[in-house]
């Protein structure tokens, strides 16, 4: 088999995944209904997470830290003013100040 | 209504609403898309191959597994399932997002279903939980601004990555790009104590479970995070 080719076959299956239950007609099972809402929280939170964690490139504590402290300004600043720029940008840059203090320290 | 809508089809302001926000994300992905291409410059596989899997796949962490273990001579059902497990989590965006597209032709979902990555989940779920009142049609051009920007945007910087390899500048870093962008689309989600319960419970695994490989952590940490959610219980 092709490098090519199973690359493919991941693409259909990748596609399988995002489309079954997307386009099925009949409703979804009632215990899986009732689940739904705690979907989108779950899958935003776990994908943030996995980024704060490895922020840095790999798993280190001052990196993560750092990248806390940004998470909650971004959070601060966004309870003030619930655009998307703005605490973006103040997240960003209390990331770089912080990672810059936190690494010349050790 | 400040919005235009061509032939009912398409309503420009909510389709470029979308692409602005992927935009943004897309921002936040330039230092994993072009390393990413540049791993596959490095591999012994052919690079436009390798950089093929962003428009067959579509799918960062999994085209990232899938180069590495062709690479080191894995068998094609192993690459595969290894993928597959990993995107398994895809199963539940399209269920979550199912009952916004409802008012959606079933082809339309069909196309749909293609562009929907992590980050145009996390983009259509934020939109479509704020404003479930909106038209099909606002949904529907949102969502495929945001689906065909994000794409845009991964196609060409993982082509970028192949082509500039090593000379890629590490000029500024921007890797909390994206995590933050994701918290910012979390945010408005966290209105009931159920969504709380879920978000920290997902996260806090994702956080434990830091050195599992990527897809498995994420996995467990969804897993949890709706869990957590239901035995919450409350949704008001």
């Amino acid at each position: 088999m092709s490098d090519l080719a199973v690359l493919a076959v991941i693409g259909a299956g990748t596609y399988l995944l995002r489309s079954l239950l997307l386009i099925r007609t009949a409703a979804l099972p009632g215990a899986l209904q009732r689940r739904l809402p705690f979907v989108g929280p779950s899958v935003l939170a776990a994908i943030a997470a996995q980024g704060i964690v490895a922020a840095g490139g790999g798993v280190e504590v001052e990196a993560s830290a750092a990248a806390v402290l940004a998470v909650a300004a971004t959070a601060a600043v966004w309870t003030r003013r619930k655009t998307f720029g703005v605490p973006l940008v103040a997240g960003m840059a209390i990331w770089w100040v912080a990672a810059a203090v936190l690494s010349s320290r050790s | 209504m400040t919005s235009i809508a061509v032939g009912r089809r398409i309503d420009r302001e909510a389709l470029s609403q979308g692409a602005g926000v992927a935009l943004s994300l897309a921002l936040g992905y330039v230092p994993f898309a072009l390393a990413l291409g540049a791993t596959f410059a490095a591999t012994d596989l052919d690079p436009l191959v390798a950089w093929s899997s962003s428009w067959l796949v579509f799918a960062g962490a999994a085209q990232a597994t899938a180069v590495s273990l062709l690479d080191a001579g894995a068998a094609p059902t192993v690459v595969v399932l290894s993928c597959l497990v990993m995107n398994a989590r895809h199963l539940l965006y399209g269920a979550s997002l199912r009952p916004h597209m409802d008012p959606w032709s079933r082809r339309t979902r069909a196309a749909g279903a293609y562009f929907l990555t992590d980050a145009v989940y996390a983009i259509a779920a934020a939109r479509f939980e704020e404003g479930p009142g909106a038209e099909a049609i606002s949904h529907r051009s949102f969502y495929f601004g945001a689906g065909l920007t994000a794409w845009v945007s991964w196609v060409a910087l993982t082509g970028a990555g192949v082509t500039l390899a090593d000379s890629v500048p590490a000029v500024l870093r921007l890797d909390l790009a994206a995590p933050l962008t994701f918290v910012l689309l979390l945010l408005p989600l966290l209105s009931t104590r159920a969504a709380k319960v879920s978000a920290v419970a997902a996260g806090s695994t994702v956080a434990v479970g830091a050195t599992l490989p990527m897809g498995i952590g994420l996995l467990a940490g969804i897993a949890a995070g709706v869990a957590a959610g239901s035995l919450t219980g409350d949704t008001t």
